[in-house]
């Protein structure tokens, strides 16, 4: 009987020995995608995977993982685990995570897909392949584990309606629609390194641990299944980079281009966390500063000064991150307060202990800036006059998201840059931004920006922010706008009242 | 500088070319110093319409809200056309004003600072 193989040398036979050298047609015929961006490989098997997985292996972790998941998600709905969240606001955040978050780990999904078929080395062909089933895997635990929610709440009804159409979601859509259309090595640089390497742990820990510490088994025991999957991502996106900067050296300001690019448009994305930590989380895990100053300014920095041995520098821009890092969340709130008619989530002025929190943690630039502002929302909604801006605003051609951001040295005055390409003037929220447009002039003139669409008449005729929330398919106050008073505030009163009526002995 | 790709070309036209508009265009305007208005405010004009009537009656309504807002002299204001200094000529209209497509036009009202003062 056969001695049985040991994993490193099954995963060698499956990365090394499986793959052949075309001949009946060339190879640069059959993988076009793997060398036009400019990247120079001289040896694919250079490329080390250090979780070496077979496909068997992989079957295996996954199927685990799977039933533990699918019954805690049962035990879940059947104990009425909506109840046990700290308050129905809370479920703004699930929400943005449903209509954000899992249209991209379907789009990692297809984008792992090509950039698998797109690669000539097996190893990396392999990794993608995995990560590409991982990332369906993940969009649908989540959907099944927020599908709970929506037999409850508002909101959650259109969340596929609306990924290509709504404005808030065209940001998360356009940065991986940006990624997708690149070629696969600027593809994984994207999401595998910027985005799961360097800012994931601003994604992943805020919305988990705010899962956790809200209440939401749910989402919390979806995050824990997924966590072993992002470590490997992590662990492919650094992989990936190291490979290119090893192989050839001139692919280092290629390189660097790409993590300039994608760190910014990461940052930008980052955004709406951010605001979901400060604003959206009624029990706050900790301050969308703080975990900038840890995850980006001690840990990713800290990473590229290891890549700087290699001749890769800090990410442009990275400084402007830094200025603003007081001031977004607020800012940010206020725009999606202020468009609340047509967000599928609530939004609402913070509670007197918010607002002291928001105090403590931002200081003095929160209390001189941005409390008096909160303040005179809470007045103009106790006269009845909660306030909207129903007029479309302007948005960056690039990240997509209306132009609210203030110049980095001024925080009153709105940072606009305009950008000139195919005879026609473009808006940009940032230098960054603004970087990445000029470096590429036609492809972002093809963006598609909702507020334009809609005056252009593409986007169903809609002439104005309540017919395009139609179009949406957004029903006024009920999906739409303010929390207190909504009918999700109103059921969330009743059944906790009836919870804390109920008879002790009752099931 | 320019995208990197496969095949012949890559240029394209932008999606938001003038000639989408059906004869109008698609200004953008801030009123500086009222950031309870988070962004510069999008609009589609008709290039004929007289500049004064596009502020007061498409412009002006949106701002109600702001307590400056009743204060609020069009002629008493600085102008800013695509951020170079302008001054605008309230009846003539829009296009012979110089505002054309993706136009970007800012204003300053002495005096009215937004609420309490702070830029909001």
């Amino acid at each position: 009987m056969a001695k049985k193989l040991g994993l490193k040398e099954r995963y060698a036979l499956l990365t090394r020995g499986l793959d052949w050298e075309t001949t009946y047609q060339p190879m640069d015929a059959v993988f076009p995608y793997d060398s036009y961006e400019g990247i120079k490989i001289k040896d694919w098997d250079g490329w080390a995977d250090p979780f070496r997985l077979t496909m068997d292996a992989y079957w295996k972790y996954q199927s685990e993982k799977e039933r533990k998941l699918y019954a805690i998600l049962d035990a879940f709905q059947q104990n009425n685990g909506q109840l046990n969240i700290s308050d129905a606001r809370y479920l703004s955040a699930v929400k943005l995570w449903l209509q954000g978050i899992t249209p991209l780990e379907y789009a990692a999904h297809r984008g792992f897909a090509h950039a698998g078929r797109a690669f000539r080395g097996a190893g990396a062909r392999i990794a993608c392949q995995m990560q590409s089933i991982d990332e369906l895997r993940h969009a649908q635990t989540q959907l099944h584990a927020f599908s709970h929610y929506n037999k409850f709440f508002n909101g959650f009804h259109g969340f596929a309606h609306m990924r290509d159409r709504a404005w808030y979601l065209s940001i998360p859509k356009s940065f991986f629609e940006d990624a997708m259309t690149a070629g696969p090595f600027e593809f994984v640089t994207s999401i595998s390194f910027a985005f799961e390497y360097v800012l994931t742990n601003l994604l992943f820990m805020p919305f988990v641990s705010g899962a956790a510490y809200n209440g939401d088994m749910a989402t919390t025991t979806f995050g824990f299944s997924a966590q072993s999957d992002e470590s490997r991502h992590m662990t492919l996106g650094l992989e990936v980079v190291k490979f290119m900067l090893q192989q050839h050296e001139d692919n280092v300001p290629i390189v660097q281009g790409w993590l300039d690019k994608w760190f910014w448009r990461g940052y930008r994305l980052l955004g709406l966390v951010g605001t979901m930590m400060d604003y959206m989380l009624p029990k706050k895990v900790m301050s969308w500063a703080e975990a900038w100053g840890i995850y980006w300014e001690e840990n990713g920095t800290a990473l590229f000064h290891d890549l700087g041995r290699y001749g890769i520098r800090l990410p442009k821009h990275h400084e402007v991150a830094a200025k603003e890092k007081q001031r977004l969340t607020h800012e940010m709130w206020t725009v999606l307060y202020q468009y609340g008619n047509a967000l599928s989530l609530h939004t609402w002025v913070p509670d007197d202990e918010e607002i002291a929190w928001l105090s403590e943690k931002y200081g003095a630039t929160f209390d001189t800036l941005y409390k008096p502002r909160l303040l005179f929302l809470r007045a103009a909604e106790q006269r009845g006059e909660r306030y909207y801006n129903n007029r479309l605003p302007m948005v960056c051609q690039v990240c997509q998201i209306p132009i609210f951001y203030t110049e980095p040295d001024d925080p009153l005055t709105q940072c606009v840059r305009i950008v000139e390409a195919a005879a026609t003037r473009h808006h940009c929220c940032s230098d960054g931004c603004a970087d990445i447009f000029n470096h590429e002039p036609m492809k972002y003139v093809q963006a598609l920006i909702p507020p334009q669409q809609i005056y252009r008449g593409e986007a169903g005729g809609a002439r104005d922010i309540f017919e395009y929330a139609a179009w949406l398919h957004l029903e006024r106050d009920v999906d739409t706008g303010e929390y207190r008073g909504s009918p999700d505030q109103k059921n969330w009163d009743a059944w906790q009242e009836a919870h804390k009526t109920k008879p002790a002995n009752a099931a | 500088m320019s995208t990197r790709h496969l095949g012949e070309r890559y240029e394209y036209l932008s999606e938001n070319r003038v000639e989408q508009y059906g004869g109008d265009i698609n200004i953008y305007l801030r009123w500086e110093k009222h950031l309870m208005f988070a962004c510069p405010s999008a609009y589609r004009v008709p290039t004929a319409m007289r500049l004064g009537d596009f502020l007061e009656q498409m412009l002006k309504p949106d701002y109600a809200a702001h307590p400056d807002c009743a204060a609020l002299d069009f002629t008493r204001c600085q102008w800013k056309l695509d951020k170079a200094p302008w001054q605008p000529d309230f009846d003539k209209s829009i296009a012979d004003n110089g505002v054309g497509h993706m136009s970007y036009i800012e204003f300053h009202a002495p005096g009215l600072d937004g609420v309490d003062g702070i830029g909001y």
